[in-house]
């Protein structure tokens, strides 16, 4: 190809004289301190613009948290419990303070703040799927990216994990190339790497809006919030992937400690479980249920405030489920409902306890089990 | 460790640099014996063990080096020494990375029953393998001038080129090795290797991580593609894989400058080949040469030589005679690619893919042999963009069996982009236009509730593979733009954008430190966690 | 033997082997100027070259044919004394 004879033209009216090495190396580092410093700035002063749902989540739960509202039942839980549980239509004052990702590990830090307020809840519901119990997998990517936890609260869980020789803080899904041991401080304040994915992925500002709706729906329904959308889901949830089930150490030390905090403050306490779709009951593998349920039934043993409503998981048809794991609104409509008859029952339960007419409570165990069942016919509120 | 990680850029690279200078000052020897543990070093933070490995190997060739030299007056013993070098050489690459594959390959016919061992593959064993054969091939051809143990240690252990290249010739390292200056701290190259590495930062990070994402999720379901789907998957992944791997290759050359060390040029504008031979030219250039050198070569002139000794003609119309192709051009082409199909991993599909870059390649000669002789003119534009529509094609459906995550996936890819599976090429609208691609590339969760937001952000990411291919095909390569640096040994071509030539200017420092900022950013990963799938 | 009857046969054997029809090649003209000058070519040009001038090839030389300018000082080194 021949020399392009506008070359020497272009040379000499340049875009500038040029410098010796040492003043271009310190110009480019300017260049390259100047722009990490903005970008960090835009990450750190405006989240809503560009995070992921999982931030206006967090902040709207904490907001209910902030409300302390008297009287209430309070459902931890996971991301089938944010879609299922939906607190504006329940008769009951009810708070939906389950996370997305959450395992019993994250409802510990959830439940002590909650203990902050000045008054303790009436009942605490609660609800994680059975695939919660294996592994802390979203610790680092959705948890604490999202601000689920503070520094504080890392350490204190990484601690543990070492104590116990849990090592899934490390097998958890995490940035690439990033020092484990940094991480916590790294993500308190917004290193711009760990964002940078984000930012790319919410085109810089264009997620504002959605993130706002989001927030504000959350508040005012309580907690809920949706994720799949669709009339029916016949996808296979997350359960019937795994092939084996065993609750990690961490996550029982957690769960136990969630329970022995609560029975401290005396805060009655009841699990259970939200219900999966047909078609992953279909395929779950037949080991998990017994496996599952005898860890509850376990759990609840060890513990005179728990009640376990049902130590199996229930199976609910496809129509009420917008994805593979999660209620759409129809779903959510139908399960807050049964909830609230079950709710219901167990406060007067506990409110009867202080008078001298105790219910039978095998009866009301039956009853609350037939009623997390399947419903056979349309909702007709009889209360 | 990755050239991608904070550990390197920020930990190993700034102290492997500082000793080196420091060191520079005592004399060549001690800068020399740094280099080669800071390469060890880097080696083995995959697995200390291996470490061993790679010394055993330096020691055996450079034995066997020594066996070759002193039998320099007995060819034939001197051959037997050669050929016992090669072999155990390749016995241990075969050990380390096609056993598993063959044992399972015949246990699979049914021809034993022995369980495939899974073996860890040493990081790099096909590079430095390789290397040290052509040494040895070298050293028996008399051709090697510098037989110092040390210069030999460093070139094969290197580390910007240890894991994945460029594939070095010692005729153009091990001099630079032998030269004082090169172990002196020089402002320039630091500089100069610095912007390099930069710009291969850039190119790994912030143009084919994003797009790694579409890749995998379109041949995770290759079941559902359709034409247009199929051919945009692989355009996408051709753009990936240039992208990423010209990147490394640009670490590797920008690090080996920043010690002061040229590497051979290793990528000149690939995808702008109009012909597959070109292709070849222009892609993973080292491994071509290496191919070329020491397998096609020979095969080649051992043909050639068994014609004219025969007293057979061998100008371009006895090529065109089919025995006389075969023998000479076919054969030697196909065994080649077949063996650079390999080469890349131990598994049908490599093979597959080299053997359909043999019938490419093949094709290609043929066509060179039997047309009409050289015009005059040049081919017009129209025939050089269908030459060049060609060669790609070529080049993505071979690429499907390279990347595809079997050969059901693959074949499915394949048949897919010959119409086999509807056309997907809807047209009513800008989102139904996206709607099939929208199927296949919509990866994000929680932004794209709406389906009108999914429909945008499949166009938008479309249009990211758009604009790469422009940059892959419009824009000046990493040696054209710092082409008056000398970044490479070989020949740079100028490019049609002589403003986009980097120097030392106020403007092109921001511009190194706004990109070198984004890219260092996007090591930690440009995909964002998503909890749940729409 | 000077560099210009060196060129002139080679331009012969180019014309031979890949039909070249252009002009005496130069020092500075590379592989890349000619189209049909590629690795399968510049093998049966080195054989071509080692029967027309008397010399041996080395294997490991091959890449050096590649540029006109290093092909002819490769040639005046091989040549046995008396022709040169």
């Amino acid at each position: 190809m021949p020399e392009n004879p506008m070359r020497q033209a272009d040379e000499t009216r340049s875009s500038g004289r040029e410098l010796s090495f040492r003043s271009f190396a310190a110009q480019a580092g300017a260049a390259f301190l100047v722009t990490w410093g903005i970008v960090w700035i835009y990450i750190a002063a405006f989240p809503m613009a560009y995070q992921s749902r999982d931030y206006p989540l967090m902040r709207a739960k904490e907001q209910l948290l902030a409300q302390c509202r008297p009287n209430a039942v309070v459902v931890f839980g996971d991301s089938k419990v944010v879609a299922g549980v939906l607190p504006s239509v329940m008769n009951i004052p009810v708070e939906n303070l389950a996370f997305p990702a959450a395992t019993p590990v994250e409802t510990y830090f959830f439940a002590k703040r909650l203990l902050r307020c000045p008054e303790t809840p009436r009942l605490v519901v609660i609800a994680h799927s059975a695939s919660q119990y294996p592994q802390d997998k979203f610790f680092w990517s959705i948890l604490t990216s999202a601000g689920v936890l503070d520094t504080a609260d890392i350490h204190a869980v990484e601690a543990d994990a070492n104590t116990l020789g849990d090592d899934e803080l490390e097998r958890a899904e995490r940035p690439n190339a990033v020092p484990l041991a940094l991480l916590p401080e790294l993500y308190a304040i917004r290193f711009p790497p760990l964002y940078f994915g984000n930012l790319l992925g919410g085109y810089v500002a264009a997620r504002w809006r959605y993130n706002e709706r989001a927030y504000q729906e959350t508040i005012l329904s309580g907690g809920r919030s949706s994720f799949g959308t669709a009339d029916r889901s016949d996808g296979v949830g997350d359960e019937a992937a795994m092939t084996d089930w065993q609750v990690s150490p961490l996550i029982n030390l957690y769960m136990n400690r969630t329970l022995d905090l609560l029975a401290a403050h005396h805060v009655p306490v009841v699990i259970i479980t939200l219900p999966m779709n047909d078609a992953t009951c279909a395929h779950l593998p037949p080991v998990i249920q017994p496996r599952f349920s005898a860890y509850l039934a376990g759990i609840a043993e060890a513990h005179p405030n728990v009640e376990l409503a049902d130590p199996t998981i229930p199976c609910w048809p496809d129509h009420y489920f917008g994805d593979d794991m999660h209620f759409n609104m129809s779903g959510a409509l139908s399960y807050s409902h049964r909830l609230q008859y079950i709710l219901t029952a167990l406060l007067r339960e506990n409110d009867n306890e202080a008078t001298a007419q105790p219910l039978d409570r095998e009866t009301m165990l039956a009853w609350i089990n037939a009623s997390v069942r399947v419903p056979a016919e349309p909702e007709t509120p009889d209360d | 460790m990755l050239f991608n990680s904070y550990s390197f850029v920020f930990t190993f690279l700034p102290l492997a640099l500082i000793g080196f200078y420091a060191l520079g000052h005592f004399g060549r020897a001690s800068g020399a014996v740094w280099l080669v543990l800071t390469s060890l070093v880097f080696y083995s933070f995959w697995n200390p063990a291996y470490v061993l490995l790679l010394l055993g190997s330096i020691a055996f060739n450079f034995a066997i080096s020594l066996r070759l030299d002193t039998n320099r007056d007995r060819p034939a013993r001197q051959r037997a020494w050669l050929a016992f070098g090669i072999t155990a050489d390749i016995a241990v690459l075969v050990y380390y990375k096609y056993l598993g594959a063959l044992i399972g390959f015949a246990t699979g016919l049914g021809l034993t029953s022995l369980h495939a061992p899974s073996i860890l593959l040493p990081l790099g064993i096909s590079f430095f393998t390789f290397t040290q054969i052509g040494y040895l091939v070298d050293v028996q051809q008399g051709v090697v001038q510098d037989r110092s143990p040390l210069n030999y240690m460093l070139f094969v252990s290197f580390f910007p080129h240890l894991i994945a290249g460029p594939i070095l010739h010692n005729r153009e390292i091990m001099p630079q090795f032998a030269q004082e200056q090169t172990y002196r701290f020089s402002g320039e190259n630091l500089a100069i290797g610095s912007v390099i590495f930069i710009i291969g930062l850039a190119k790994k990070c912030l143009f084919a991580d994003p797009i790694a994402g579409l890749v995998t999720t379109g041949f995770a379901d290759t079941a559902h593609l359709t034409m247009a789907s199929a051919w945009m998957l692989m355009l996408t992944y051709a753009a990936q894989l240039y992208f990423d791997f010209s990147g490394y290759t640009d670490m590797a050359i920008g690090i080996a400058r920043m010690f002061n060390v040229r590497f051979p040029v290793n990528f000149n504008s690939p995808h702008k080949a109009t012909c597959i031979i070109e292709f070849w030219q222009r892609w993973h250039m080292t491994l071509t040469r290496l191919l070329t050198l020491y397998l096609f070569n020979p095969m080649v002139l051992a043909a050639v030589r068994r014609r004219t000794a025969r007293g057979l003609p061998v100008d371009r119309k006895a090529q065109a005679k089919p025995a006389a192709f075969l023998r000479m051009t076919a054969m030697p082409l196909f065994i080649t690619m077949a063996l650079a199909g390999i080469w890349h991993g131990a598994g049908l599909q490599f093979l597959v893919f080299g053997l359909l870059h043999g019938v490419s390649l093949t094709v290609n000669h043929a066509w060179r042999i039997i047309r009409p002789s050289l015009r005059a003119v040049k081919p017009g534009r129209l025939e050089r963009f269908g030459n060049w529509t060609l060669t790609l094609a070529a080049i993505l459906v071979a690429l499907v069996f390279f990347r595809a995550p079997g050969m059901a996936a693959a074949l499915q890819t394949v048949s897919a982009m010959a119409g086999a599976h509807g056309s997907g090429i809807a047209l009513q609208g800008l989102s139904s236009l996206a709607g099939p691609l929208g199927m296949i590339f919509a990866q994000h969760g929680a932004a794209a509730a709406t389906t009108g937001l999914k429909s945008i952000e499949a166009f938008v990411q479309n249009g990211e593979v758009a604009l790469l291919w422009f940059i892959i095909l419009a824009m000046p390569n990493s040696q054209q733009i710092m082409n008056r640096y000398e970044p490479v040994l070989g020949r740079v071509t100028a490019s049609r954008w002589p403003t986009l030539t980097w120097r030392p200017t106020p403007a092109w420092a921001m511009a190194t430190g706004a990109v070198g900022a984004f890219a260092v950013m996007a090591i930690a990963g440009t995909t964002e966690f998503v909890y749940f799938q729409f | 033997m000077t560099d210009e009857d060196i060129l002139e046969r080679l331009t012969d054997i180019c014309r031979y082997i890949f039909d070249y029809d252009g002009d005496t090649l130069t020092q500075d003209m590379t592989s890349d100027d000619i189209e049909a000058w590629d690795s399968m070519s510049n093998i049966t040009l080195a054989i071509e070259i080692e029967k027309r001038f008397g010399i041996k090839i080395k294997m490991a030389e091959l890449e050096k044919l590649k540029s006109v300018r290093s092909l002819v000082a490769l040639i005046k080194s091989s040549l046995p004394i008396s022709t040169s």
